[in-house]
């Protein structure tokens, strides 16, 4: 649980987790406009292409190295610590079946101590010595982007800053959805509870700017589906108690209440309140799914929604998906004490975007080729970790899975188990005026 | 009506938490004079030590709760009190709460380390789950109202403690004058011993109280007391009773306003309401009664002479531009970010060293420095860095305009909520650090000169800071600096030869603002992009605690808490989080017994 409360820097970090918790809860509201959900297609890459040179920055007859910069030691200790573990772990996972092309996959990880300073120089260094930057997750990585564009230096993660977002040198796994918001779910919503989505009450994280944006994207996308906002605060990470919003919200007759940007700790104190004032509202969480949110709200969180962008990584589709118990097995074996963060899948599914466009770069791999098969990455879902989505044109998915706490656990409930895949229903992508695709 | 009624109960639910949290916190203020900023995170260590009792080690919850209420609270205020909080005694208000935040920050450290973010989190269960009580169409949890018999309880109870009994009055004798009560036979030691260990038992209930709630959040536990100063303020810091009233007032407002305001304005007045409140209740309180203050009891640290700044200054710059020759990559940016952190201690030395004025928001100058020269002429222009000393300084002005008469604890509470209105209403709107939350800033061309590489660029800030050194201990040995030396040891004695106190200040605290703006702007211009979270308000206690560590008189101590601060995390020590949290409060505690800071150690040897 990296919540919104610990971006303080130290303290402070209360707010900066929220900015990466926004960031990865826009992602987990997705849709389509297909209606079938999908499943288990890997990566579509072009055909193999061959470098420009025969000796590329980072690369030699038996490795490649790769960096990455994450913001480690500070605003709080070890934050975002779970983008090495789940780059690391599949590059182990790799390695542990011949590498590529015969070279084993190597992670140059750096703390960014969270100064932009470190991070342009860092890149800077890494420009020099490694091959491309993989799953990088800061909250000053706009501070990479001045070298990466000088060097056009390939990136393959997830960055929060809408100008990295938005770099013809950054490709990722799961692109960013501020501008371009799928609305599907908010459609199958409205569908589905046609009288609720008249009555909907949300609270949302007032910590950073990041979050703020996201949620102006979500309410946008809630709009256009046709949703009434009767209620709408933004609370402070410091807030003990929502009884004052519970009595509020059922006094206004809210019949489906909405946060995508709550951590787990908040959901359950929140959970715990409306079932102490009898108000059942339908509940839909994004940013609560964690291992600890069932013990944190005990029967309160029963029946609560959790609206995913990937699949139930923490281990409920281990069973049926074999990407999740692939992730678990090597993450614990990476770091026998990782935390699963979301930061963790992100950092995995960039090593394994760079890792099928280096395969398909061929034997003498540049930067050039790289850049070129990442730009034919038209379909990617990272063995069904995550719903399919197009990172050559940094389009996001357009399916989504949604999870309910039943009896103290969580399963799927659309699509059902033992569906391995994600929901797609009609209603693309809301487009702020500012979006432009990519051009590569 | 009734909505209004169940509102009204909601907001004394909510205001019962704030109180709990004040209680003890004015506890301890009116047994030892003390404001203990560490108040939060002593009652988050004992819940969590609860928590590894009675879930970790699975004792029975009565016995678990007993022993960390009356043995291990006990046994850690008495142990705080003699090995920390003695030696104190006698020293200025800053050194006092610069030693609770540098204990704040140890805790904070420990307790991160000993209780790490897992798998499992650290849950603590409700003892009465599922069990409500209807009060006016609201149900209230067993636990919610036991927080508000506490709270009333504490209120009244404390009251006749401080009045009626003898211990109590020993207590309230000795904090007034300890030298006048000992002549009197009271054994003034143990009873302020007394009354740490009654304001830990304090702390250590509401961190068991509030910590189901918070689900053992380490940091809210730790920091929610803050948004209780303004409670503890209502009470003046003495008064339970009052702080009680405080409390409901901030629960009820924040109740009715979620419940009547308009939602275009509703998360800004929830989330500016405790300090804005803070803030209000200062500026209204009658002047007398804020005058809080000791007379400081250490010698004021000799100005450095004009040839030795002098030298200093070359010797920096020569030492830089030795460094920055054969540094490379982060190693430079980690020289350049010793150079500014060293200007924004500077910043301190004139207001909080010479002049006895504390600042917590210093960071909030930085932070809008930065933004100052993002927005103007290209965001690389040396205008930008004029303009963010001049924005700063007029900012500094605006800001102690209001707090003139303020001095101290009640100051430094003053500039502490401006930082955290700042840090949670100015900074995270768009239009201020954008949508990401984050700006560019680029480098100032100063004479054709681009200072692309970092190298150069540390020369620069090295070079600047030695300006800022020169001039401000030039400032120390005109008239001015004599000004802000007098109006620290003695106002009254200011007052009554004609000085304008008001003035002095005025220009002292624009001149500190102005110093952090230029930091913030070099800042910005070092890191090409900063965000909104590197200038919260938790930034500005850090720095403030390390420069009063290194000693807030001396120049030195600027450029030593700038080393100290840019190189601390850049130490990593397995299985120890937040090592440089730890080693600056372990420092500032132990730094305790001698107030004057490390640097004036050296002065003296």
């Amino acid at each position: 649980m990296r919540s919104t409360l610990k971006a303080l820097a130290v303290l402070g970090a209360l707010s900066v987790t929220a900015a990466a918790c926004s960031s990865s809860s826009n992602n987990s509201t997705t849709t389509t406009a297909a209606t079938s959900g999908n499943s288990g297609t890997s990566a579509t890459t072009g055909n193999t292409g061959g470098g420009a040179g025969d000796v590329s920055t980072g690369v030699t007859a038996t490795s490649v190295t790769v960096g990455q910069i994450d913001d480690i030691s500070l605003p709080v200790p070890g934050l975002f610590k779970g983008a090495e573990d789940g780059a690391q772990a599949y590059f182990d996972y790799v390695n542990s079946t011949g590498g590529v092309n015969g070279r084993r996959l190597k992670l140059d990880a750096r703390d960014s101590t969270f100064q932009g300073g470190a991070i342009t120089a860092a890149t800077a260094d890494q420009v020099k010595n490694d091959f491309a930057l993989v799953g990088g997750f800061s909250l000053l990585d706009s501070s990479e982007q001045p070298v990466i564009d000088l060097a056009h230096m390939p990136d393959i993660g997830f960055p929060l800053s809408p100008q990295l977002a938005n770099d013809p040198n950054v490709f990722s796994p799961l692109p960013n959805t501020n501008d371009n918001t799928p609305n599907g779910f908010m459609k199958y919503l409205a569908h589905k509870y046609p009288q609720a989505v008249k009555h909907v009450g949300i609270l949302w994280a007032q910590a950073t700017a990041s979050t703020a944006a996201a949620e102006t994207a979500f309410e946008n996308s809630m709009k256009s589906a046709g949703f009434d906002i009767v209620y709408n605060r933004g609370f402070s990470p410091f807030e003990s108690t929502f009884l004052p919003d519970v009595l509020k919200m059922k006094n206004a007759g809210v019949q489906l209440f909405y946060s995508q940007q709550m951590p787990d700790n908040y959901a359950a104190t929140l959970a715990k309140e409306m079932q102490q004032q009898s108000f059942t509202p339908i509940m839909i969480q994004g940013a609560a799914y964690s291992n600890n949110l069932v013990s944190l709200g005990g029967s309160a969180v029963n029946n609560m929604y959790i609206a995913q962008g990937y699949a139930l990584y923490l281990g409920q589709d281990a069973g049926s998906v074999p990407a999740v118990s692939l992730f678990d097995k090597w993450v614990k074996k990476a770091d026998p004490q990782a935390t699963f963060e979301i930061e963790t899948l992100y950092g995995w599914a960039s090593a394994e975007l760079f890792t099928q466009a280096l395969r398909a770069a061929g034997a003498n791999p540049t930067r050039a080729s790289l850049v070129a098969q990442l730009g034919k990455v038209t379909s990617f879902n990272a063995d069904g970790l995550i719903p399919t989505d197009n990172p050559s044109a940094n389009i996001p998915a357009q399916c989504w899975l949604l999870a309910q706490i039943r009896n103290g656990k969580i399963v799927r409930a659309t699509p059902p188990t033992p569906s391995t895949g994600f929901q797609c229903s009609p209603g693309g992508l809301l487009t702020s005026p500012s979006f432009q695709p990519e051009q590569r | 009506m009734s909505e209004f009624f169940s509102l009204l109960i909601a907001g004394i639910v909510y205001g019962s938490i704030y109180a709990v949290s004040a209680t003890g916190l004015v506890v301890t203020y009116t047994t030892t004079g003390i404001f203990n900023f560490a108040h939060g995170a002593l009652g988050m260590i004992l819940a969590y030590l609860f928590w590894q009792l009675w879930q970790g080690w699975h004792l029975p919850a009565p016995l678990a709760l007993v022993i960390v209420l009356l043995v291990a609270a006990p046994l850690l205020g008495a142990a705080v009190e003699r090995a920390v909080m003695r030696p104190l005694y006698g020293a200025s208000t800053g050194a006092r709460l610069a030693v609770t935040l540098g204990l704040l920050l140890m805790l904070v450290a420990l307790a991160q380390t000993l209780w790490p973010a897992t798998n499992s989190q650290y849950v603590l269960p409700e003892f009465f789950s599922g069990h409500n009580v209807g009060i006016g169409g609201v149900k209230i949890s067993i636990e919610q109202l036991i927080t508000v018999g506490v709270a009333l309880g504490a209120a009244l109870g404390l009251r006749v403690f401080f009045t009626r009994t003898t211990t109590g009055v020993s207590m309230r004798a000795v904090v007034d004058d300890p030298d006048l009560a000992r002549l009197a036979g009271t054994p003034a030691g143990r009873i302020s011993s007394y009354a740490w260990m009654i304001g830990v038992f304090f702390a250590a209930l509401a961190g068991i109280l509030i910590a189901p709630s918070t689900n053992m959040d380490v940091i809210v536990l730790t920091e929610l007391v803050i948004f209780g100063y303004a409670a503890a303020v209502v009470g003046r810091l003495r008064s339970i009773p009052l702080t009680f009233l405080g409390a409901m007032v901030l629960g009820i407002a924040y109740s009715m306003s979620i419940g009547y305001l308009p939602t275009d304005i509703l998360t800004d007045v929830t989330d500016a309401l405790p300090m804005a409140m803070l803030l209000i209740v200062l500026l209204v309180l009658p002047e007398v009664r804020l005058a809080v203050g000791r007379v400081p009891k250490v010698q004021p640290v000799r100005p450095a002479r004009a040839r030795s700044t002098v030298l200093a200054g070359a010797g920096l710059v020569a030492v830089t531009a030795v460094l920055a020759s054969f540094l490379q990559g982060t190693n430079l940016v980690t020289l350049g970010t010793v150079l500014v952190l060293g200007l924004a201690g500077l910043s301190l030395v004139p207001l909080s060293g010479y002049a006895g004025q504390v600042s917590l928001c210093q960071f909030t100058f930085l932070g809008l420095g930065a933004l100052a020269m993002h927005r103007v002429a290209g965001g690389d222009s040396v205008l930008g860095l004029l303009a963010a000393v001049g924005l700063c300084a007029a900012v500094g002005v605006v800001v102690a305009l209001p707090v003139l008469r303020l001095r101290g604890l009640y100051l430094a509470l003053a500039t502490l909520a401006f930082a955290v209105l700042m840090d949670q209403i100015f900074f995270p709107q768009t239009s201020v650090f954008g949508a990401g939350g984050t700006i560019l800033v680029g480098r100032p061309n100063l004479f054709g000169l681009r200072f692309a590489t970092d190298g150069p660029f540390d020369v620069l800030l090295a070079i600047v800071l030695a300006l800022c050194l020169i001039g401000v201990g030039a400032l120390r040995r005109g008239r001015f600096g004599r000004r802000l030396v007098a109006i620290n040891e003695s106002p009254a004695g200011c007052a009554t030869v004609g000085m304008s106190l008001n003035l002095t200040k005025l220009a002292v605290f624009a001149l500190s603002a102005g110093i952090a703006g230029l930091a913030g702007a070099l800042y910005g211009s070092l890191s090409h992009s900063v965000g909104a979270a590197q200038f919260g308000f938790l930034q500005s206690i850090v720095l403030f605690a390390g420069v009063t560590l290194a000693g807030a008189s001396t120049l030195s101590a600027a450029v030593a808490a700038g080393l100290f601060l840019a190189v601390g995390p850049l130490i990593h020590i397995p299985h120890v989080a937040g090592f440089t949290q730890l080693l600056v409060g372990f420092g500032v505690v132990s730094a305790g017994r001698n107030p004057a800071g490390v640097a004036a150690l050296w002065a003296r040897a």
